[in-house]
């Protein structure tokens, strides 16, 4: 049964204020977008759900993740009513409602919440740090009353919760749209599935849909390849994978690799490079408001952002220091914020803007199936 | 005339000057002359009338624009209480002691004596310049030296000096020997008890919104270009489109291009684009009975005496109504375009191709009067229209004592509405006047 809940359009607009509500159907929006297919017509759809305050439609509206932000639709609404911003405030809205324990939903909503537990978890992060060495002041001052192996536990708690909350939003993700789009097991499911996969895979790997964003009428289709929005998007993307994995090897090697020729060394700064890269030019701008869709970042955006790019930063600091060999103290403050910076963005994995690196994928896959 | 108006000029005082001479204008003209008020009446443009002269039909009775705007134009001309003074724009205007106002008018050579042109178009024919026809909005060229258009009032010619090559072809050319290229501007003086502002709108230039792609595709035109080929006075005496002399068989309006439109700075409903577009598609489906014509609207507002019945009736006719604002237009090799736009109806995007597609233009707001009134400030409202600061009292009365406002220089009106305003203009003026003795 549909329900119909007015008063869903104000919680809405606490993802991200401005007023959808100024919408007169005309279609503008729908119709500019490159990206509306036969079977999937955004975001007017998207409008009127959030008018009518249908949440199960919202929810259950794979159409959310088919979007990439280029901002077409909201620069020329005639009533300025910022559709474009509207399926990112949607986005921000299904990723707080899929994650279950309501950490989310108290970040995107509420700033002071979500610079405070910003600011807790670097501090609880820096004491860890500092407990890791047990001849340490603090340590031995701590573990007069909780034994190491507590705390160290605690720290695999929170990756758990983590990883449990990631899957938990995937389950539920799937079963909105699932229902929505009467996904059955049979037999052909498999082979659909495999198709579907390929295509994420094929999506990922290029952003092909995400490039037919720069249309001959937007002010992308006049700058290089390498400003655009998909470019930049596929340097962060990427960058930041191939840091993953070189963290990864380097941890199964047991060898922050001193020499900077080993392989996994070599993988790290040329995914090191494209990720500064990518959140330097989407920071820049985003600080220089040069489209609307840029000039609406909120506080997620920031955070997101500004965190890979530290990340980046503080990386090749360290790196340059570790091939210098220079033992200084501002270079173990570095990698103090390398580290907190690092394990913040992978504990707020499935709590911030960073869900959609699943959600997305996943609604791709459900879309192609 | 001219002897009349050269007597009145050098007397110089006026019950009313009335600054612009469309059919607002005129309207307040005639029926404060019909009163005993001796008017002057000034146009910038070589002739009367204002837009609705240009016009082909008016909605929703399909009269005829021009049978029904000449007779008022030729009753304002021969009025003996009205002096026309046209190509001239109005430069200062200041209230002096005896509470009057000082007007200077800055009147623009002719180079022909208006009083010794027959209307012969000998010149015409002579004339090696051709440029773009103004008056036929870019369909045709006219000659350097011209009549404006054919039911133009005064009927003379005129030169535009800025194309003119100055051969002098016009000048051996005419039989009553009035072409004179040693006029100059003058400045003239007068004095006027009360004004009336009657300064109409601007058409809105759709080659603001890049994506419909008025001026780079041919085939893209203003419903102000569509009604000239319907009208009267059409210059081809056929619909054609501009490409390739095509008579059109899918044509497509576009409403609302640069209205109700924040991202153009105009959020405002023109009031008279769904009408005449409604006139226009039956007009056509009169013109090339084997024509499709579909309109693209975002809402139809036929809110006026007749004028729903008037859009059913063009549905009846078999106009294609879509619910949907056009988002884009792209052109094929052909010259034929695509309508990109999600109907609304089935919540599709949808594509089609038309051979003719006509963007139904907006009005906008012709504010440049404001800057004339010295002293006091004439007082604008957010969209630039002349404010009515007591609207519920009079629609004429605007900020200035003794200065009153009539049609669209108040707001976006259709042509019953204009003569209405302008009637109320009128009124608010002859008890100012009275008042004032």
């Amino acid at each position: 049964m549909t329900q119909i809940q007015p008063e869903l359009t104000e919680d809405i607009k606490k993802y991200g204020a401005f007023d959808f509500t100024a919408c007169y159907n005309c279609g503008n929006c729908t119709a500019v977008c490159n990206l509306t297919e036969k079977n999937s017509n955004f975001p007017r759809m998207m409008v009127r759900y959030s008018m009518l305050g249908l949440k199960e439609e919202i929810l259950s509206s794979k159409e959310l993740w088919m979007c990439y932000a280029c901002g077409e639709c909201s620069d020329t609404c005639p009533r300025e009513a910022g559709p474009g911003v509207l399926m990112s405030n949607l986005r921000r809205y299904a990723i707080a409602n899929y994650e279950k324990t309501g950490l989310t939903r108290l970040m995107f909503k509420n700033n002071p919440f979500f610079i405070a537990i910003t600011l807790i978890l670097a501090v609880v992060l820096a004491f860890f740090l500092l407990t890791i060495k047990p001849d340490t002041e603090v340590a031995r001052w701590l573990f007069r009353y909780v034994p190491y192996e507590v705390l160290h536990s605690f720290g695999m708690g929170a990756f758990a919760l983590m990883g449990l909350s990631a899957f938990v939003g995937v389950v539920v993700m799937w079963r909105h749209i699932g229902k929505e789009k009467k996904i059955a097991f049979t037999g052909e499911f498999f082979k659909k599935a495999v198709n579907a996969a390929k295509k994420v895979i094929g999506e990922v790997a290029t952003l092909k849909r995400y490039q037919n964003c720069d249309s001959d009428s937007s002010i992308w289709s006049k700058k290089a390849v390498w400003l655009r929005p998909w470019f930049v998007h596929w340097t962060i993307m990427w960058g930041f994978i191939g840091l993953l994995v070189a963290t990864t090897l380097d941890f199964i090697f047991k060898d922050p690799a001193t020499t900077i020729w080993w392989p996994s060394r070599i993988l790290g700064t040329i995914a090191g490079i494209l990720m500064v890269y990518g959140s330097t030019v989407a920071l820049n701008y985003r600080f220089r408001k040069i489209t609307k869709t840029y000039a609406n970042t909120l506080m997620a955006d920031w955070m997101f952002l500004g965190f890979l790019w530290l990340a980046g930063i503080t990386g090749f600091w360290l790196e340059i220091a570790v091939a210098m060999g220079a033992d200084l103290f501002i270079n173990h403050v570095v990698l103090m914020i390398h580290i907190i910076i690092s394990m913040e963005l992978v504990i707020l994995f499935a709590f911030s803007k960073f869900a959609h690196a699943f959600y997305r994928p996943l609604a791709l896959f459900m879309h192609n199936l | 005339m001219e002897i009349q108006q050269e007597t009145c000029i050098n007397e110089s005082l006026y019950d009313v000057l009335v600054i612009g001479a469309g059919i607002a204008g005129e309207e307040s003209a005639l029926k404060l002359a019909d009163m005993g008020y001796r008017v002057l009446l000034v146009e910038k443009e070589p002739s009367i009338g204002g837009k609705m002269i240009l016009l082909s039909k008016v909605f929703p009775t399909l009269d005829c624009a021009a049978c029904i705007t000449t007779p008022k134009v030729s009753e304002t001309a021969r009025h003996p209480n009205i002096t026309i003074l046209t190509l001239t724009e109005v430069e200062e205007i200041v209230r002096d002691t005896k509470n009057r106002f000082s007007v200077t008018l800055k009147k623009k050579p002719r180079y022909v004596v208006e009083k010794d042109c027959t209307g012969c178009q000998e010149c015409e024919k002579a004339c090696p310049a051709i440029v773009n026809d103004q008056f036929q909005f870019n369909l045709t060229a006219r000659k350097a030296v011209y009549i404006p258009f054919t039911i133009a009032n005064p009927r003379v010619a005129l030169i535009d000096i800025d194309n003119c090559l100055l051969c002098g072809a016009c000048e051996k050319a005419c039989p009553s020997n009035c072409i004179d290229f040693t006029q100059k501007e003058e400045q003239l003086k007068i004095t006027a008890k009360s004004v009336i502002v009657s300064t109409g709108f601007k058409l809105f230039d759709p080659i603001q919104i890049e994506r419909y792609g008025f001026g780079r595709y041919k085939n893209v035109i203003t419903s102000m270009q569509m009604e000239r080929q319907l009208a009267p006075t059409r210059p081809f005496n056929n619909i054609l489109r501009p490409s390739d002399g095509k008579v059109p068989d899918k044509i497509a309006y576009v409403f609302c291009a640069g209205s109700r439109d924040h991202t153009v700075g105009n959020p405002i409903c023109s009031q008279v684009c769904c009408m005449y577009s409604t006139k226009q598609a039956q007009l056509l489906m009169g013109a090339l009975p084997m024509a499709d014509v579909s309109l693209y609207y975002i809402n139809i507002r036929a809110f006026g005496k007749g004028f729903d019945e008037f859009y059913e009736q063009a549905k009846d006719m078999g106009a294609k109504y879509v619910k949907g604002k056009i988002a884009s237009i792209t052109e094929k090799e052909n010259g034929n375009l695509i309508l990109r736009y999600e109907d609304i109806a089935t919540g599709k995007v949808t594509e089609k191709e038309h051979d003719l597609v006509v963007l139904s233009v907006g009005i906008l707001a012709n504010p440049g009067i404001t800057r004339v009134f010295k002293k006091e400030r004439l007082e604008t409202d957010a969209l630039n229209y002349i404010r009515q600061t007591d609207l519920l009292q009079s629609p004429a009365i605007t900020s200035i004592e003794g200065v009153f406002a009539a049609g669209t220089a108040t707001a976006p009106m259709d042509i019953p509405d204009t003569i209405m305003s302008a009637g109320a203009a009128a009124t608010e003026t002859s008890s100012y006047l009275a008042r004032l003795s």
